[in-house]
């Protein structure tokens, strides 16, 4: 099936009015049998009235039914369908646009351009999703542009080639119009369900005797919503899915990579966000044993395949069997691999003067002259200087000259206007695991703003030093440590840092509980300063966590 | 009431005339649009290969050749008219430049240069952009040549002197397993 966009437009109308209809006959039933079982004793019981014709309530009964289940049926679409909609859903998800600066969301729009041209132009948004799960999703709404989203996971877990049949997918769920339907369906319960189940969770917090009655409408409210979402899936078929790979195929011309793509999902954390818009997702966030069912309930009511069926069928098409899938997903892909950025020192002309400079050990060496400065080593901003035949003992950055000599290792294009907290020197603008941050070349730190920290957590590193499994192993027995001791955040410092954006003061506080590492956070710019090696201890942590 | 009937037996073969005709106009203005689409990712191409060069040259002052035969390769294709010449073009191009991403391989402070990875996925990309407009354009072309040779378009088709279109293919067997650059 592969429908121009006319066609699509043109079917969407029919989908709608569908699901409408669907929706007003969901709440004439649901009625009918509430006013039955209210009408029970008092009709039966008081009345003595003949069973079977309290059962069908006469005519007027039903035509009232009707009508109150129009009303219903229209204002709850009506509530649920506005402008809102769609940016609700992306906020709910915690989704976000790209950044154009960075190089793993330049391969995903260059790989979403890609896939628009195989299916003829069809327009789409693209968003991402800041976690280290891997999943996919694709919206549609009315008569906005499609969306499709990614996370973070995935897009750096997955070759280039499996992101392109995966996109495939997505978009084939768009241009075949069945992602209106999931959407639909989601958003028209799901959404609910899943706010109202967050406002139950809260009431319940703060319960106290006198709510009780409250509570109870609540929860009743609550349970249909969620038993109405539940009901309502048995309209999303899991053949969508199927036929979806099918027409990825048909754009991609690549089997084998879309059934990786499904291999290593399966095999690796997919939960994101809520689980009534489950339907959305390119496989089922929830992971239920449910979805493998074969039998007819898993086929009614499960909105998404068996795993192994669909790796099959795609297995199939290039006559291979697993072993052949899993020996082809052993060969190497990293066609963009983060590169630090070099450090070239400049020849400038440095006069001579005479120097002294406290050293690791805290001797005083030297005199140096600044050509000689240059080229120690150990020497860094903020090492103690002393200019001879001058008292003053000073901090190495607060001299100009020794500020110029410092600069003269940056390239221009790399500075920016961040002083690092400790050395007060310029930050360098680097790309650190494909994610544009500034890091100081002098002690190493590094500052990262608080939305990409999730992104780089949740890319895979090349390879940790010793060094760094070393702190980390550290890091691992005090977070017994600590969790004995207090529950909180919250770090004592001696001395705090300054941010390098605002100047204020940042708080000192533990990346998590579960990864105590110790950062500087500045609430007001939202940027997170780490310290020489404590990014890669964290990121080393969370990926030997699993 | 009678009146009708005659009216719904000449009507309709009208009617039916008319939609079949548009429905090919559709499809014929949409292959042209996917032709088109070929071009522009070709373009795309010949406009990323001066960025390549600028960036390699600066690393391998050594290869002068084979910069000098990609830029060669570029002007012949941007040169070149009409369908055959222009398929001889592209191979001559997708080669030097497959030549040139293997001497790269013996440049290791080239490879890890942050402007050359992000030309060589932009490179990467176009190359799928362009297999996969080339890809549309043949659907399309199916599409079309399926309808105007069934009964009973096919009526409307002669009488409008509607014609088959031309699949693109690759003549050169070495471009049959999809051109890509391996980095």
């Amino acid at each position: 099936m592969h429908l121009s966009h006319v066609e699509i437009e043109q079917r969407k109308k029919w989908v709608i009015g569908l699901l409408l209809l669907m929706l007003i006959v969901c709440y004439f039933f649901f009625i009918w049998i509430l006013a039955i079982v209210i009408s029970f004793p008092t009709v039966i019981i008081i009345w003595k009235h003949p069973f079977a014709e309290s059962l069908f309530l006469g005519f007027n009964g039903i035509t009232v039914i009707l009508g109150i289940a129009l009303i219903v049926g229209i204002i709850h679409w009506h509530i649920s369908f506005n402008r809102d909609t769609v940016p609700k859903i992306l906020r709910v998800l915690n989704a976000q646009s790209l950044d154009i600066n960075d190089t793993y969301h330049q391969r995903l729009r260059n790989i979403v351009e890609e896939v628009r041209v195989a299916t003829g132009g069809q327009e789409v948004r693209c968003v991402v999703i800041p976690t280290t799960s891997m999943n996919a999703f694709s919206i549609m709404y009315f008569k906005e542009t499609p969306i499709i989203g990614v996370t973070e996971g995935l897009l750096s877990k997955l070759k280039r080639q499996q992101l392109v049949t995966i996109i495939g997918h997505e978009m084939a769920h768009i241009i075949s119009g069945d992602c209106l339907i999931t959407t639909i369906i989601s958003v028209l319960f799901g959404l609910y369900a899943e706010i109202l189940k967050g406002s139950r969770a809260m009431i319940k917090d703060r319960l106290n005797g006198e709510d009780i009655p409250f509570f109870i409408i609540v929860y009743i409210i609550t349970s249909i919503v969620q038993t109405m979402s539940e009901a309502m899936k048995i309209f999303i078929s899991r053949q969508h899915e199927y036929r979806a790979d099918a027409v990825a195929v048909r754009l991609t011309r690549d089997p084998l990579s879309l059934a990786e793509a499904i291999y290593t999902i399966s095999r690796n954390n997919r939960m994101i966000g809520y689980g009534a818009l489950s339907p959305i997702f390119f496989m089922n966030p929830l992971c239920s044993s449910f979805d493998e069912n074969n039998g007819l309930l898993g086929y009614l009511f499960s909105t998404h395949p068996p795993v192994k069926k669909r790796i099959d069928i795609l297995l199939e098409m290039v006559k291979a069997d697993i072993e052949i899938l899993e020996e082809a997903m052993k060969a190497p892909d990293r066609l963009i691999s983060p590169a630090d950025s070099t450090v070239l020192p400049s020849k400038a002309s440095l006069k001579k003067q005479g120097w002294l400079a406290l050293d690791e050990e805290g001797k005083w060496t030297g005199p140096f002259s600044l050509l000689e400065l240059s080229k120690l080593s150990w020497l860094r901003p903020d090492n103690w200087v002393h200019k001879e035949g001058e008292d003053k003992v000073i901090p190495a950055f607060e001299d100009e000259s020794l500020r110029r000599m410092f600069k003269g290792y940056l390239k221009d294009d790399q500075v920016s206007n961040f002083l690092c907290p400790h050395c007060k020197m310029e930050l360098a603008e680097i790309l650190y695991e494909g994610a544009p941050i500034w890091r100081c070349n002098y002690c190493e730190g590094l500052l990262v703003e608080k939305s990409k920290v999730m992104r780089i957590l949740s890319r895979r590193e090349q390879g940790f030093s010793e060094e760094i499994a070393k702190f980390a192993k550290f890091y691992q027995l005090e977070i017994r440590e600590k969790e004995r001791r207090k529950k909180t955040e919250q770090v004592e410092a001696k001395f705090s840092l300054n941010c390098p954006s605002c100047k204020k003061m940042m708080i000192r506080k533990f990346y998590s509980l579960v990864y105590p590492i110790e950062i500087d956070f500045c609430g007001c710019c939202n940027y997170i300063w780490f310290d020489k090696h404590e990014l890669e201890v964290l990121q080393y942590l969370i990926e030997n966590a699993n | 009431m009678e009146s009708i009937i005659p009216l719904i037996v000449l009507g309709s073969p009208i009617v039916w005339f008319i939609v079949t005709y548009n429905q090919l106009i559709r499809y014929r203005t949409s292959i042209k649009n996917a032709w088109s689409q070929i071009d522009v990712q070709l373009k795309r191409r010949y406009d990323l290969i001066p960025n390549l060069v600028e960036v390699a040259k600066g690393y391998m002052s050594h290869e002068r050749g084979t910069l000098e035969e990609v830029i060669k390769a570029r002007s012949q294709a941007v040169d070149a008219s009409g369908l055959q010449e222009q398929t001889m073009a592209e191979n001559f191009l997708t080669q030097s430049l497959r030549s040139l991403f293997a001497v790269v391989e013996n440049y290791p402070n080239l490879k890890a240069d942050q402007n050359m990875l992000s030309l060589q996925e932009s490179l990467t990309s176009t190359e799928n952009m362009i297999s996969f407009a080339r890809q549309f354009y043949n659907d399309e072309v199916m599409k079309y040549n399926a309808m105007i040779q069934s009964i009973p378009a096919n009526i409307i088709a002669n009488l409008s002197k509607f014609t088959g279109e031309e699949f693109f293919k690759i003549d050169d067997s070495s471009q049959k397993a999809v051109p890509k650059v391996k980095f």
